[in-house]
């Protein structure tokens, strides 16, 4: 804490500059270790890899591929007779049941997920840091209410309850991304935070703040839930993979409206297998390897915050 | 400690209770129209009036809920909607589905969970790099695996291929009137729990008759095996039950290759944090082998944390168990849950979510039992505030 008092005997610029190199050297910190976690890295690299396919494609459309073969909804190729066909030079994963060219539709597909992923990471995340930091310092009544509203998330799980949603209205990515983080932020990111800010609060710099005469906001939003922030940031990646699930099966199911979807994909592939008896692997392999490695992504990227977080892994 | 539970029952009761009324105008407000206006191209308006009386969706949303919730209130879940008037008693649909999903995600998970903490444990804990880098990159594929592709990928090899397994329950041996599925079903389940309470009961008789020897986990398996065929036989269902378990081979594989990953995972982590505390080097130096640390000192305490964890997933498993059931057709829960939310029928709806949520009620009440018992501090606790210590 000697950094701090030192803060306070400076002027206002040279305070920012001060707190400018300690943050940059508790970032280069954090990266080193984030660095040794091979997965973690490679995890970065994959959602790398995925925002490239996110922002090519509308450049890909403009330029090198012509609309009426490549759009990833109604793009027919008149050239090859017999669809679904292989990859070729034209088509580098080859075109589906319907004649759509499979490397544009998966590009396409990437940008939504990537919303409803992003607003459903976001959303989970600051409302189970609140729960779990409100419950955790009032106890009492407000814990109460909060741990009620987490048993009824966790009888209704939310992957199923946007399937029941998506059962029987046109939900867009980014209301699908709120709802679902609104629903795992109250269930089991909550649950999770709660009993982590619960230990938090029985740490001795609690009870000095209090005795400094913290009030409640200082000590919650300065102390409590800056603590909570690591475990959100690890939690928050744990959810995209229940928010992608829930996403794909909806379009696997066939409900998701023509929204372009790595679900709705296989979705296609299953429903037009009976146009001419062949199983379309191309489309298969391309749209669930995507799925599943855009979990992964996530799932490996907390592995490394969560080696970050941990004040072991400091030497 | 049974006051503990029977609190913990209490409020899950009325939390149950809060969120089934919540379903049950949610179903009715949110979503467009009703159960008989799906019927509408069939139905001339007077029939279709005819039909909301019988089923008494003329009367206001208030009086159906108080209506619904005096029979709650003598054990009545009412009967399920259909297009002749009314149809069967849910508690009968409920009896008839809830068997099969029962088998599959109590076998699948008892699977999952002994293979992933094995594999969990090993990968954990001191093991070469390459094989816990793999066996980890392993479980990552299988956790994040989309569970309709991996359910096709299946189907695919072990029915299309290979021929080994029926594509579905085949209900050719269910023609005689009198053996029906979901009986030989609930039987199954009933002599499996049977099976298991009788083994459980056998290793703790093992373990305090002679002091620090233990069954070991094989051994009680095939227990197991044993008890629940020999159950069987007395029952006298051997063709049925060896039919039934072929048609639920693959969806108990699918749902435990995914459970699998999961819990492997979350085993391995916790083992690794456990490596570098102090008892497990107090351990190692007072010359245990390192096998013996690991499973006695380590997996104990790395157990904990996944059963913690278990709680929390539990609805995230079954809802993967929905997405299987309706990937390979196997008439459960989860299949006629989504079913009957497709027609809106509200009895048969709010039926099955109290079924649901009294069985994960039970569940995570269990899953507290075997916490407490496993870890030593929760049960100092409880004693604690008996005023026993």
């Amino acid at each position: 804490m000697t950094a701090a008092s030192a803060l306070g005997r400076l002027d206002r610029k040279s305070r920012l500059r001060v707190t400018g190199e300690l943050l940059g050297k508790r970032g280069k910190e954090a990266w080193l270790i984030y660095r040794r976690n091979w997965m973690a890295v490679l995890g970065l690299a994959l959602l790398l890899l995925f925002s490239v396919m996110a922002i090519i494609h509308p450049f890909l459309m403009g330029t090198v591929w012509p609309k009426g073969i490549y759009d990833p909804s109604v793009g027919y190729d008149l050239g090859i007779l017999a669809h679904p066909s292989p990859p070729s030079a034209g088509h580098l994963l080859g075109t589906d049941t319907l004649g759509r060219d499979v490397l544009s539709i998966l590009l396409a597909a990437a940008r939504p997920t990537f919303v409803m992923v992003s607003a459903a990471a976001l959303t989970s995340a600051i409302i189970g840091t609140l729960v779990g930091g409100l419950s955790a310092y009032f106890r009492g009544w407000v814990d109460g209410v909060f741990a009620n509203l987490a048993d009824v998330a966790l009888l209704a799980p939310a992957p199923l309850v946007m399937v029941v949603i998506g059962f029987m209205l046109d939900v867009q990515p980014l209301e699908f991304g709120l709802l679902y983080g609104v629903l795992a932020g109250l269930g089991t990111v909550g649950v999770v935070l709660r009993s982590h800010a619960l230990s938090v609060m029985s740490k001795p710099f609690i009870e000095a703040s209090r005795v400094a005469g913290g009030g409640a906001v200082h000590i919650i939003f300065g102390h409590l839930i800056p603590h909570l922030l690591p475990l959100a940031a690890v939690n928050m990646m744990l959810v995209v993979t229940g928010a992608i699930f829930a996403n794909g099966f909806i379009g696997f199911l066939g409900l998701s409206r023509a929204q372009l979807n790595w679900g709705t994909m296989i979705y296609d592939a299953f429903t037009y297998m009976g146009i001419n008896e062949t199983i379309p692997w191309n489309v298969l392999l391309a749209s669930a390897s995507a799925i599943s490695l855009f979990a992964a992504a996530f799932y490996m990227v907390a592995g490394g915050l969560h080696d970050v977080a941990d004040p072991r892994q400091r030497k | 400690m049974i006051r503990y539970l029977a609190r913990r029952m209490l409020s899950g009761l009325v939390t149950l209770f809060l969120f089934v009324s919540l379903v049950f105008f949610g179903t009715q407000v949110v979503l467009p129209g009703d159960f008989v206006s799906q019927y509408a191209l069939f139905l001339s308006t007077s029939e279709s009036e005819e039909m909301r009386q019988t089923l008494g969706l003329d009367l206001p949303l208030g009086e159906r809920y108080l209506h619904w919730l005096g029979q709650l209130l003598h054990g009545d879940l009412g009967r399920s909607f259909s297009i002749e008037g009314m149809g069967a008693p849910v508690t009968e649909v409920i009896l008839q589905t809830l068997p099969a999903t029962l088998l599959v995600f109590g076998l699948g998970t008892a699977i999952a969970f002994l293979g992933g903490q094995w594999l969990g444990r090993l990968t954990g804990w001191r093991s070469p790099k390459w094989f816990s880098g793999t066996a980890t990159l392993g479980a990552i594929a299988l956790y994040t695996s989309f569970p309709p592709w991996l359910a096709f990928l299946l189907v695919y090899l072990f029915v299309l291929k290979l021929n080994l397994l029926p594509a579905n329950a085949t209900r050719a041996m269910f023609r005689q009137p009198q053996v029906s599925q979901p009986q030989v079903m609930s039987q199954m389940v009933l002599t499996l729990l049977v099976a298991l309470a009788i083994t459980l009961a056998a290793a703790w008789g093992v373990r305090r008759l002679r002091r620090r020897r233990r069954l070991p986990i094989l051994v009680q398996l095939a227990l197991i095996g044993l008890l629940w065929v020999g159950a069987w036989l007395v029952y006298d269902i051997v063709p049925y039950a060896v039919e039934i378990m072929r048609a639920a081979a693959l969806p108990i594989m699918i749902y435990s290759l995914l459970s699998f990953g999961e819990i492997m995972l979350i085993v391995r982590t916790t083992m690794a944090d456990t490596v570098d505390e102090e008892f497990i080097q107090t351990a190692l130096a007072k010359g245990l082998k390192p096998a013996q640390v690991r499973d006695r000192h380590a997996a104990r305490a790395a157990i904990l944390p996944v059963i913690s964890r278990l709680v929390i997933s539990l609805p995230y498993l079954f809802t993967g168990m929905v997405m299987i059931e309706q990937t390979v057709g196997w008439s459960g829960v989860g299949t006629t849950l989504l079913f009957a939310l497709g027609e809106q029928n509200v009895p048969l709806v709010a039926g099955m979510i109290v079924a649901i949520g009294i069985f994960s009620l039970l569940t995570r009440l269990g899953l507290d039992l075997i916490q407490i018992s496993l870890d030593p501090r929760l049960r100092v606790a409880s004693a604690a505030r008996r005023g026993l210590l």
